[in-house]
């Protein structure tokens, strides 16, 4: 394999550290350095008091929020219909709320809930404002119910369809659900929702426009109000091990499930079907799920006529910067994928060490991984320019995905038809080129188009680094929501929303190719 | 001719092959047995090159191809053909696309001949087009021999190739593959854990046991 090469694991390794743990060491030695000057700034790290509630009511948003979506993402999926079958364009679109950012999703349903409770006012019931911890936990289901469900869809493609079969001859329908199908899902399905855990706490978006206060919200608060990075840094640690300790046994079988390299359905191709009450509940279920997209749809569409159009032309430059951070991004990510993923699908001491090194970015809030990239910038003298220190962030905030599939994939990979390529070579290069990219391709297409959303949609690292006049759509999107410009904010969400559709559908169209000819 | 000498080989702390020594002469058949984990595809595999051997050495037609801890000669470069347990087709390549790859160092003409004669000799012409998930297992392995012999190859390596297949297939493949060796004049160094198979591929038998090679009914 590529990792018994020198040259590709010294490359790999440099490359890591250079991207993942500069930043990282920057932040560190600030706030060694404010520790050094003055000790008693330990207790940022403790949380206690205010810091300790903000720290409980995050983790209670986003744990009941992945119970949520582990319970009505697993039971939609079992709901929908085939990928193969005539109704599989339905599946399809029930997805495309997963490329929308989080405050657009809030932005709809605080329409919806607003439509809602003037109409039931004309009978007299009067409606609670939408607001709050359970508004916000609505929303950050919805945002996250199509990401479960796509785990979920992912976990029954990993089962094989003779082990539910062999349950079916000795047992009922929902025997096999209990005792097979959900038991052999579980650690894919459970690792979803942990997945989810770790987005709800690095949110501020939803909790900001819910007036719910939570810990990353505290964290840019505090750098907003004393532009002390170390103050930041100091106080994300507790955020940080809360993430990672839900992150480390999550990430390597959400990797391994999302880059199985198999286009079957798994369960769906056995007998197996849910009895008529489970089918109640997924129906249920998938119905939620429809609900985000027709209300979003519904929403943003009804909410053009206050559109001031002069601001949505003006917004063009803001969606070509976001587009092109985009591009750079995934470049950033491709480069990294292949360099990295190979060191960490085997399990060498190195391997495990930059897996570990590439969590870390994974389990810190945006504003403190945007912190982490000025203060990066700062010890290579600013070699990272105004232009490049944002697509470095990107890369460092999100590129890990795209590593650990790529590493995931190749820890899955038929090593014999990988090696058959340096049997088999007789021109320098054939085996890299021809067997082993197109054998990596379908996965590293979903890492990029995964990579691509992200970055497209991110607002709290993005909001630390770009320069002055490099405006992204989602930060144009994001100030345009404070000050109450509902309609220009639906239309520029459109826009943003063609911008994405313009980025992922080629990628979407290759990586569907790809994977079927995997 | 391969050589191989006080070839040994460890991992994650654990000896699977020790001192063995082993020469395949041109056009010879080799038949190794042994039970599972006995180091039946290590030592193909570092006949191949694809890994190191942790002591001796191997040499390839004179030339010293791998010794301690490092690989001297690529695999691409030891004239070996390899007919991998499970086939090893490239899923994104068609059969011709997979026979072809071997072939990339001679003009196009030669190449799609050679194709067509490895695709005819195994009896799988008419599948040339097709992707390898659309093919059954059987000609699956049939394409994997096809691949493998397609280049000529002066040694040819297989491990295992006709497990799972059912009787009359396995035998049918296995007279196909002792046509092709001896057609062209092919080393054969046949990996089987099958006392049947074994003898009807005939040549020396030999049995891995702890790590070494011992001539069969010697130990």
């Amino acid at each position: 394999m590529v990792t018994s090469n020198r040259w590709w694991r010294l490359s790999g390794t440099v490359a890591a550290l250079a991207v993942f743990g500069l930043p990282l060491v920057a932040l560190g030695m600030d706030a060694i350095r404010s520790l050094m000057v003055n000790p008693s700034l330990v207790h940022l790290a403790i949380p206690s008091g205010r810091t300790l509630v903000l720290l409980v009511r995050s983790c209670a948003l986003a744990g009941a929020t992945a119970v949520l979506c582990l319970v009505a993402g697993t039971a939609a999926s079992l709901a929908l219909p085939p990928a193969s079958g005539r109704m599989g364009w339905l599946r399809t679109a029930l997805f495309v709320p997963m490329v929308i950012p989080p405050y657009v999703h809030a932005l709809a349903w605080m329409r919806a809930a607003e439509w809602l409770r003037r109409v039931v006012a004309v009978a007299g019931i009067r409606l609670p404002a939408f607001q709050g911890f359970g508004a916000a936990l609505w929303v950050q289901t919805m945002v996250y119910l199509p990401l479960a469900t796509g785990v979920a869809l992912a976990a029954w493609s990993m089962i094989d369809p003779q082990l539910v079969d062999a349950a079916l001859m000795r047992g009922s329908q929902d025997r096999a659900l209990w005792r097979v199908v959900l038991p052999l899902g579980g650690p894919v399905l459970l690792s979803g929702s942990l997945l989810v855990f770790v987005l709800c706490m690095g949110d501020l978006s939803i909790p900001s426009l819910f007036s719910v206060n939570t810990y990353a919200l505290e964290l840019y608060a505090r750098f907003s109000a004393t532009g002390r990075i170390s103050d930041v840094t100091l106080l994300a640690v507790p955020h940080v091990l809360v993430c990672l300790a839900a992150l480390a046994p999550a990430i390597r079988s959400i990797s391994a499930a999302v880059s199985a390299p198999s286009t079957r359905e798994g369960i769906m191709h056995s007998v197996w079907r849910p009895s008529r009450w489970t089918r109640g509940l997924c129906v249920g279920a998938a119905c939620l799920l429809s609900l985000d997209v027709a209300g979003l749809c519904v929403s943003l569409m009804s909410g053009l006529h206050g559109a001031t159009w002069v601001a949505v032309v003006d917004a063009a430059p803001s969606a070509w910067v976001s587009v092109r951070l985009a591009l750079f991004a995934c470049a950033l990510s491709m480069i990294l994928a292949i360099v990295v993923g190979p060191l960490i699908s085997n399990r060498s001491p190195l391997g495990q060490s930059l897996c570990a090194l590439i969590l870390i970015p994974l389990a810190l809030p945006g504003p403190v991984a945007g912190t982490g990239a000025l203060l990066a910038n700062g010890i290579v003298h600013g070699a990272w320019t105004a232009q490049v220190a944002p697509a470095l962030l990107m890369a460092f905030r999100f590129a890990p995905f795209a590593c650990l599939m790529t590493g995931a994939r190749l820890a899955r990979a038929d090593v014999d038809a990988m090696e058959a390529g340096r049997v088999f070579e007789r021109r320098r290069g054939d085996w890299v080129l021809r067997v082993w990219l197109p054998m990596l391709l379908p996965v590293l297409t979903a890492a990029l188009l995964l990579v691509a959303l992200l970055v497209v949609g991110e607002v709290g690292g993005t909001l630390m680094v770009m320069p002055p006049g490099q405006q992204p759509l989602s930060i144009t999107i994001y100030n345009y929501l404070h000050y109450g410009a509902s309609g220009t904010v639906s239309a520029l969400c459109l826009t943003l929303f063609g911008a994405v559709l313009l980025l992922t559908i080629p990628g979407f169209l290759s990586w569907r190719r790809a994977w079927r000819s995997a | 001719m391969i050589e191989c000498t006080r070839l040994a080989f460890s991992f994650g702390g654990r000896t699977i092959l020790s001192n063995l020594e082993l020469t395949v002469s041109d056009g010879e058949r080799i038949v190794v047995m042994g039970r599972s984990g006995a180091g039946k595809t290590t030592l193909l595999r570092l006949l191949a090159g694809l890994v190191a051997p942790s002591e001796g050495s191997i040499r390839v037609g004179g030339e010293l191809a791998s010794v301690a801890r490092r690989i001297r000669m690529a695999p691409s470069r030891r004239d070996i053909g390899f007919v991998f347990q499970a086939g090893a087709l490239w899923p994104h390549m068609t059969v011709a696309q997979n026979v072809l790859y071997g072939l990339a160092d001679l003009p196009r003409p030669e190449a799609r001949r050679r194709m067509t004669e490895a695709l005819d000799a195994c009896k799988v012409a008419e599948l040339a087009l097709r992707l390898p998930q659309q093919l059954s297992g059987g000609e699956q392995r049939r394409v994997g021999l096809a691949r493998a012999i397609a280049p000529h190859p002066r040694h040819l390596l297989m491990d295992e190739p006709l497990t799972n297949l059912d009787s009359d297939l396995r035998s049918e493949l296995l007279q196909l593959v002792c046509e092709i060796v001896r057609s062209h004049d092919t080393a054969l160094v046949y990996v089987t854990h099958d006392e049947a198979e074994a003898r009807a591929v005939g040549g020396r038998q030999m049995r891995l046991e702890n790590g070494r090679l011992v001539a069969e009914g010697s130990a």
